[in-house]
């Protein structure tokens, strides 16, 4: 049922209406994914059109779509040796980070936009992890190390992603974009956003939701654990205790 | 046929946990030791997290206790009042380990000190095993044995706060098993193990408890310190992980009883001499994983979940 109702909301909004309020339509081709404790991870597509593009506009029009997840507070620590052994001795803490962040686009943003403006609109891995408000140039070099390794770290497990070519047109108006969804990522609320540019101007956006969920039976042990933790802790102490039992009382015999 | 281990957050292969319970088990019950400080290392060496591994053992520590115990209880083996002083130390000495484990975490330092921890027990009982295995087997082959000294007193029996211990025919000061309760609460609650290992001696040597009571009297304290450090893990570090203790329960369960049957057939001293040479091997890979270069320094860990 759910597709036939997203295909209903979007031909209704692509039927002509008159003013040229809706410049841009997207959707996501599913907007939940389950985690099962099979889950090797997925991909969802982001698709939309633009139109009733201002015939003054000097062009040309680009597209970037924003993914970002449940927020988080990271800790980037860095080993260093010390009597002969590895162990972290300095830390940067990462306040409101994306759990998951993906960006693409239809032409090279860094070319397009300046740093903080992209800021203002959480367009780039350049700008992923810093505090919000004006854009600060003087970031302090320790800072931007931890940044980067942290970027570095999350990009080989799939958990940043950044192509700047993400975002294919087919002819003028039809676009998409592939978001690769890995195995790690945390369940939540995760944030779509697309964005219709003017040269450096958003010129138009559009919002949409993807709930990410763990089912099953290690999922919600999972929640449990985390929101009822006495509870939890009783059932893996009743769990140890019947096995323990139980296992005493069929090898009795021997 | 993976299994997704929610609270490690990692997806194993199911018979790989329950042949890891088994081989832990086999070689629990073949050397008559609880097993954790082994499980506990391999568990880091999968890939689980070390305070995952730590909170988890514990837990699993809980039902082989609880096996264990029954058997002992009904052979009327546990000196309960005992046990209850040495728990009153475990339950302080766990508390403590439960509140410096979660400092440790927060400070990014709780994998260092785990496998620090580690390096240095395994270590030194690993080296005391052998040279004393290797000394036992030289005798042996002599055909000589070693008497006992017959029970005399020491340090032990200046102490106040005496207390009568029935089971034991001990008239002692509390002060002794408390601490030994303390010290064996702080490695169950930090390391992931019951502790027999430490305490099974103490009570032997310092207690100079009879040695028909004492593994029943350690289980009685581990089966419930255990479960008091599983309890405090769950609540205070959310890293119980119920799914893994589970399966390496299944295959260790099944594992004991084979080793216990091996075990019987082989000569004490060349199984503790074996088991040294385990011990001293998994210590070795922990303080390699301490010294070798990481592949990078970097490392990210969650605040708040």
């Amino acid at each position: 049922m759910r597709p036939l109702i997203y295909l209903f909301t979007l031909l209704l909004v692509l039927a002509p209406t008159g003013a040229a309020a809706q410049r841009l339509v997207a959707d996501l081709s599913d907007h939940h994914i389950s985690l099962t404790s099979s889950f090797t991870g997925t991909e969802i597509i982001v698709f939309g059109t633009i139109e009733d593009l201002p015939e003054d506009g000097t062009g040309p029009f680009d597209i970037a779509v924003v993914v970002q997840g449940p927020p988080e507070t990271i800790a980037v620590r860095r080993k260093e040796r010390i009597a002969g052994i590895w162990m972290n001795t300095q830390s940067v803490t990462i306040e409101d980070l994306p759990s998951f962040y993906y960006v693409a686009s239809s032409s090279p943003f860094y070319e397009l936009m300046s740093a903080s403006r992209r800021n203002s609109y959480d367009i780039g891995t350049d700008v992923l992890g810093l505090p919000d408000g004006p854009f600060d140039p003087a970031q302090s070099e320790r800072f931007e190390q931890f940044r980067a390794a942290m970027i570095g770290l999350m990009t080989e497990e799939g958990l940043v992603v950044e192509n700047q070519q993400g975002v294919r047109f087919r002819g003028e108006h039809l676009f998409r974009a592939r978001i690769p969804i890995p195995a790690t990522v945390q369940e939540g609320t995760y944030n779509v956003t697309v964005f219709l540019f003017e040269n450096e101007s958003v010129i138009g956006a559009q919002n949409a939701l993807l709930t990410i969920d763990k089912v099953g039976i290690e999922g919600r042990l999972a929640t449990l654990a985390y929101e009822f933790p006495f509870i939890y802790g009783f059932m893996a102490l009743f769990m140890a205790l019947i096995v323990g039992l139980g296992a005493n009382f069929i090898f009795r015999g021997n | 046929m993976q299994v997704y281990l929610p609270i490690a957050e990692l997806s194993v292969n199911i018979l790989l946990l329950v042949a890891m319970g088994g081989g832990v088990g086999f070689l629990s019950g073949m050397f008559g030791v609880g097993g954790g400080f082994l499980m506990t290392p391999l568990l880091i060496f999968t890939g689980v997290p070390p305070s995952v591994a730590v909170a988890t053992e514990a837990n699993q520590i809980v039902a082989s206790s609880a096996a264990g115990v029954g058997a002992h209880w009904r052979r009327r083996a546990v000196d309960f009042k005992m046990g209850s002083v040495l728990l009153a130390g475990g339950l302080i000495g766990s508390s403590a380990g439960v509140w410096i484990f979660r400092y440790l975490r927060e400070l990014g330092q709780i994998d260092l000190i785990i496998s620090l921890s580690y390096v240095i027990f395994l270590g030194a009982i690993g080296s005391l095993m052998l040279v004393e295995s290797l000394g036992a087997m030289r005798t042996a082959d002599r055909g000589a044995s070693l008497a006992r000294r017959p029970g005399q007193h020491n340090w032990v029996h200046g102490l106040p706060l005496k207390m009568r211990f029935h089971r034991s025919r001990l008239y002692i000061s509390a002060i002794p098993p408390l601490g030994i309760g303390v010290l064996v609460g702080l490695l169950a609650s930090i390391m992931g193990v019951g502790g027999g290992f430490i305490m099974v001696p103490a009570m032997i040597y310092i207690l100079r408890m009879p040695t028909n009571v004492v593994i029943g009297t350690s289980l009685f304290q581990i089966l419930f310190v255990t479960a008091f450090v599983t309890m405090l893990h769950a609540v205070a570090n959310q890293t119980v992980d119920m799914v893994l203790a589970f399966f390496l329960l299944v295959g260790s369960v099944v594992g004991v009883q084979f080793g216990v049957r091996v075990g019987a057939r082989l000569r004490s001293e060349q199984l503790r001499a074996l088991l040294a040479i385990l011990v001293i091997f998994v210590c070795a890979r922990l303080a390699y994983g301490l010294i070798a270069e990481p592949a990078n320094p970097f490392s990210l860990g969650a605040i708040a979940h």
